[in-house]
């Protein structure tokens, strides 16, 4: 043994370092007898009388020596032999790690230690590098968010990281039961069972290749599936293949995000498109269905309505234009909506109405006589209302969103609905002066081929003249043709006035220069002039009256030279033509009759729908002469209008009233069950039920409308179900109110209870016109029946 | 082939007026002048019907003749 001792010392010498030393420590003295290896390890001189105790231990590695003395003392305390490990340092910055093992030993009954100390350092830092490595692992691993899975040739799992078993719910000895194939990858995305032989990752090992990037469904303990990105990476031991090492990274947020991206994107695409499609379009109607569509869409609301306003004069009925999600029908048999409480604040432009559950808003119900949604209403639970308005500020629609589920609309959707709508609202004021335009455009065409046409009569046969003048060898001929060429340019000159005139009226710069002036001498004036033109005819003033009247003086004699020179042309045979004016109440009427072959009925009929209307600035003059149609314009810019008598084989007469300043403040006697004015007397007739209305005189815009508003007054107070309308002292024309009345009195009177409504015809022409006009347009169920004779008339509504 | 129609429109209605626009509508005969004649001056609108010229009765003779020349000459 002292031998093979020598041997290696023999050998460390040779080499000049030894990594085994020995030495005997005499613990009472505290010197140690180190031999030259053990000197040379901790850097001391070799010394064979000993070293202290304290200059080995200077050696020991800060971080060590505590742990080392506190050890060796705690063992030399019992005798005991011990074991150490610790790190010298060498230099300021190596160590070198040893193991020193001793026993004690007495001799002389003094205690000493004999021990031997070993340098570790080459295996002790393989050791630590392993150690460190092994946590670097752990580390690496415990705080992944991707789930690692190790799984082995069999297909189980041998290892997984805390992520895994957080985001598939096992534990690792739950994981191990079976192959893990079928624990978390057991179904295709479509619900198919999925084959462990088809998976891709399974078979990764045995065919040797590398996955990467694998997009998949698995799933959790829980049966819930989550999408995956996976990668599976086959790992091989001396070519052998052992396992395979999954990673698993949870992409459901990053789907989540990339579905709102997308819906972001979807919602993007169609306001851009819609923008750009609604300012490029013109036509309304196709706005209007766009909009539609494209806000049920982007709402997901089970259907979209955009109504546009359309307001009477009561300020109610909104007219239905566009529906996307139902059927036309689905919404028709409701008619409009009306002004209730859920609705009014969007027509009104108050602004959005967003309610998770309308039907429990308190504004819900309001309304008689449904108190909600009417039957067969399409059910709505969310609602989403938003008023359009035009840059005038306008309201000028609404676009309204229904869901059958509650809470379906958000704040965002609210905003998008909002930006369409004011996209919409410029588009709809593009359109509709684009529409206005095209109207007034159209309107002018008409005109111009009008105006051409009227002028190249004329023309043509001055023309023709002018040759014959020029060629004609027959000097006696000339002023004849002279004079009947100016006969052309004088209708051509007339025409052309006309024509400005009638340009003017459309335009609304027909100018009025008001003057006051006696009407007998304008009547004089223009009989005088036209029968000078007209010897073929005998014109008689019959009547006439000295009334001072505040007018155009040259706009009217404009009117009544145009009333007698057509009593004229239209009399070829007549001879005679008679002139009248008369005060009638506050009116002056003056009339033309003639005696010539009168105007058909039928013909009357299209005068009469020409100038019924309240707007009568469009090119109704058609055919008809433009001077009937600026006689109608000048009469009504004096509040005035015209009507004709005519019998056919007898001749026509043309009227028209002026009307003059009121003398007086008009007797007005007013009832529970009865009114009475200058132009209509109402009374309620108890014993037949029966409101029995009497109109008086001329009437205009003004009256009707009074006296319809005070009978349906009377029939509401009174509960009553028949009118008797006795016409018969009516004069003269009522035309311009004929439309207010079918459209909006009739609907009403109905609302009031009205059923039956005997009319005794007035025996004025066109007061009977403007009676059939009111019922022809009539809205709603009111029958009405016409009679010339009152005893009729009651006959027919007793037995109602 | 004609070299010109003359044609006396009585009543507007539309076999009256209808007439001019056929012929003008038959592309062996547009190319004949329609000279139309009738009281209905202001109701027949050379545009609408397809004349070439409307004469409104009555009318001068000369006028007719003089109106047919400058036609024919054309």
């Amino acid at each position: 043994m002292d031998s093979r001792l020598n041997r290696i010392r023999q050998l460390e010498d040779e080499h000049g370092f030894g990594l085994v030393g020995t030495y005997l420590l005499d613990y009472q003295k505290k010197i140690v007898y180190a031999d030259k290896t053990l000197s040379a390890m901790y850097g001391l001189p070799f010394d064979e009388a000993g070293i202290p105790l304290a200059d080995f231990l200077k050696n020991i590695d800060e971080e060590d020596l505590q742990r080392a003395n506190q050890l060796r003392e705690a063992q030399i305390n019992k005798s005991e032999p011990y074991q150490i490990e610790y790190r010298i340092r060498i230099s300021s910055k190596d160590t070198k790690w040893v193991l020193a093992r001793a026993k004690a030993k007495m001799m002389d009954g003094d205690l000493f230690y004999e021990g031997i100390v070993v340098d570790v350092t080459s295996g002790k830092e393989a050791d630590i590098a392993l150690q460190n490595q092994n946590k670097l692992i752990k580390t690496i691993t415990d705080n992944a968010t991707s789930a690692l899975f190790l799984m082995n040739d069999k297909g189980y799992c041998t290892f997984m990281n805390p992520a895994a078993e957080t985001m598939f719910g096992y534990t690792l000895t739950e994981i191990k039961s079976k192959p893990l194939h079928y624990l978390i990858h057991h179904h295709y995305p479509d619900g198919r069972e999925y084959p462990m032989e088809e998976c891709p990752l399974d078979r990764a090992l045995p065919q040797n290749f590398e996955m990467r990037a694998h997009e998949d469904l698995f799933f959790r303990k829980d049966g819930t599936s989550l999408p995956v990105l996976c990668a599976a990476s086959p790992i091989f031991e001396n070519g052998i293949p052992v396992a395979t090492v999954i990673e698993v990274r949870d992409i459901s947020e990053q789907k989540k995000a990339n579905m709102l991206l997308q819906t972001h994107a979807e919602r993007l695409e169609i306001l851009n498109s819609i923008g750009l499609s609604i300012s490029e379009s013109l036509d309304l109607q196709e706005i209007l269905q766009k909009v539609t569509d494209a806000v049920t869409k982007l709402t997901g609301a089970n259907f979209g309505a955009f109504f546009y306003n359309t307001i009477n004069a009561s300020g109610e009925a909104f007219l239905l234009y566009t529906l996307s999600g139902a059927p036309r029908e689905a919404f028709e048999k409701f008619g409009t909506p009306r002004n209730t409480a859920v609705f009014h604040p969007t027509f009104a432009g108050d602004g959005v109405v967003r309610v998770a559950d309308i039907t429990k808003d308190p504004r819900y119900g309001k309304n008689a006589p449904n108190n909600g949604m009417p039957k067969g209403h399409l059910p709505v639970v969310s609602y989403l209302a938003v008023p359009v308005i035009s840059k005038s500020g306008k309201v000028i629609g609404g676009l309204f969103l229904g869901h059958k589920d509650a809470d379906v609309f958000t704040a965002e959707h609210e905003n998008l609905v909002l930006g369409l709508a004011s996209q919409a609202a410029i588009a709809l004021d593009n359109a509709k002066l684009y529409e206005e335009v095209k109207e007034l455009s159209l309107k002018k065409d008409e005109f111009l081929s009008i105006a051409s046409h009227e002028l190249k009569t004329p023309l043509t046969s001055i023309k023709a003249f002018n040759q014959l003048m020029q060629r004609t060898k027959d000097s006696t001929k000339l002023p004849d043709f002279v004079q009947k060429s100016a006969e052309h340019i004088c209708r051509l000159e007339k025409l052309i006035n006309d024509l400005l005139d009638v340009s003017k009226i459309n335009a609304g710069k027909m100018q009025y220069s008001m003057e006051q002036f006696n009407f007998r001498q304008i009547i004089t004036d223009c009989v005088e002039s036209v029968q000078h033109l007209a010897p073929s005819h005998k014109i008689s003033v019959e009547n006439v009256v000295d009334v001072l009247y505040t007018g155009d003086r040259l706009r009217l004699e404009q009117v009544l030279n145009n009333f007698l020179t057509n009593a004229i042309k239209y009399s070829p045979g007549g001879e005679r033509v008679l002139v009248n004016s008369t005060l009638q109440g506050d009116n002056l009427i003056v009339s033309v009759q003639d005696f010539g072959i009168g105007i058909p009925q039928d013909h009357l009929d299209k005068l009469f729908d020409r100038y019924y209307r309240v707007d009568n600035t469009s090119m109704r003059f058609e055919g008809l002469g433009l001077g009937l149609f600026i006689s109608s314009e000048i009469l009504k810019r004096h509040g005035g209008d015209f009507w004709i008598e005519s019998e056919q084989g007898k001749g026509s007469t043309f009227f028209f009233r002026l009307p003059l300043e009121r003398q007086g403040e008009a007797e007005v006697t007013e009832t529970e069950i009865s009114y009475k004015d200058s132009s209509i007397t109402i009374l309620y007739n108890q014993q037949d039920d029966r409101i029995e209305v009497d109109w008086k005189g001329f009437q205009n815009f003004s009256s009707v409308q009074n006296g319809c508003m005070k009978m349906l007054e009377i029939l509401k107070k009174n509960k009553c179900y028949k009118v008797i309308n006795d016409n018969r002292n009516v004069q003269g024309t009522w035309s311009e109110a004929a439309e207010w009345v079918g459209r909006e009195w009739f609907p009403m009177m109905e609302e009031a209870g009205l059923r039956y409504f005997a009319w005794i015809f007035s025996p004025s022409t066109f007061s009977q016109l403007s009676a059939k006009k009111s019922v022809d347009i009539k809205e709603g169920r009111v029958i009405t029946e016409f009679f010339t004779d009152i005893s009729l008339a009651e006959k027919w509504l007793d037995g109602k | 082939m004609p070299d010109l129609i003359l044609l006396d429109v009585i009543h507007v209605t539309p076999e009256g007026t209808d007439l001019c626009r056929k012929l003008k509508a038959l592309d062996s005969i547009k190319h004949i002048p329609v000279i139309v004649l009738s009281t209905h001056n202001k109701a027949i609108q050379t545009k609408k019907i397809c004349a070439d010229e409307v004469i409104p009765k009555p009318f001068d003779i000369d006028i007719l003749l003089q109106v047919v020349e400058n036609h024919l000459a054309a």
